[in-house]
């Protein structure tokens, strides 16, 4: 009986553990509020792929493979029907290629061990990305 | 509750004791550490990062029952083992980032464990903080707007994942001291 009376209390939340949570989803919706305010109104023509310290810039609309090496990770970029991809990393994670199709702006795959980021930029006016949430 | 806490908490002059639990408390979290690394997280959700967090489980507690220097030297030299293992630089750096913001979380919310935080709000508090930490060096090594770009997610995953670890804690804690 006294076990089961201190389990529930070992579990039961604090004033200060509700006060977090509402805190941090609060959190949540500035930052996506902000991201909408940011991102949401534009569209992108162009692929930029900076690694390090070069960037280089593409337009989306073309068909083209691109190959990028930095710290000794070869990374193969397509762009295709006004997306981009990231077809073969040979780093081990592996996450810039089950990022899969980006196509919207601002949306970007970033390969942390290569220090790559691929992103498409553009200013025309179109729907809102939905990349967030 | 908190004057039964007081007795599991080591006291201070118990140097050896002290050691010996934190080295066994880091190798936990090298351990843990490893085994989210083989878990492929990732492949399901594609975002440069995403970990469960399981360390924390043992800074944690560490904190909790040793002293928040004891959990430090824990986090860290598991940050710095971890990076002498595997040579991730890159990995270094963020996890230095986030561990560094979380652990500035628990040196003021420890104090108020029990009374105003259980091990599932310090736990939620560190992931998210600790998230954060990553998303700074995220946009010191990209730029800010990917950060941005990424901070919906990181606050989402770590609330999740403190949660889960938070429970985790807690239920150990409870199982710690029934013995």
């Amino acid at each position: 009986m006294r076990t089961e009376k201190k389990t529930e209390r070992t579990l039961r939340l604090k004033s200060g553990d509700i006060f977090l949570y509402v805190f941090f989803i609060l959190l949540l919706g500035v930052i996506l509020l902000l991201q909408f305010t940011v991102f949401g109104k534009s569209s992108g023509d162009s692929v930029r792929i900076s690694c390090g310290e070069k960037t280089q810039a593409y337009s989306l609309s073309d068909t083209r493979t691109i190959t990028v090496e930095q710290n000794g990770i070869t990374l193969t970029v397509e762009i295709a029907d006004g997306g981009v991809r990231v077809s073969h990393a040979d780093c081990p994670d592996r996450i810039c290629e089950r990022t899969g199709i980006i196509n919207k702006a601002r949306q970007s795959i970033v390969c942390l061990p290569a220090h790559c980021e691929i992103s498409i930029v553009g200013t025309s006016e179109s729907e809102v990305d939905g990349i967030v949430g | 509750m908190s004057a039964d806490n007081k007795k599991t908490v080591l006291p201070r002059n118990r140097v050896a004791y002290r050691v010996a639990t934190d080295g066994v408390l880091t190798a936990l979290a090298l351990v843990l550490s490893y085994l989210e690394s083989i878990v492929p997280l990732t492949a399901w959700i594609p975002i440069p990062g995403v970990k469960l967090g399981l360390a924390n489980i043992a800074v944690l507690i560490c904190v909790l029952r040793c002293g928040f220097f004891d959990g430090c030297a824990v986090n860290f030299l598991r940050i710095f083992i971890m990076f002498l293992l595997f040579g991730n630089v890159t990995g270094f750096l963020f996890s230095l980032c986030g561990a560094t913001l979380s652990m500035l979380f628990l040196f003021f919310a420890r104090k108020a464990y029990e009374k105003r935080f259980s091990a599932v709000g310090l736990s939620t508090g560190c992931a998210v903080l600790h998230n954060f930490g990553q998303l700074i060096a995220a946009a010191l090594l990209f730029s800010p707007l990917t950060a941005l770009g990424y901070a919906a997610w990181m606050v989402l995953i770590g609330l999740c994942s403190g949660t889960v670890n938070g429970l985790l804690v807690a239920l150990t804690l409870r199982a710690m001291k029934r013995r």
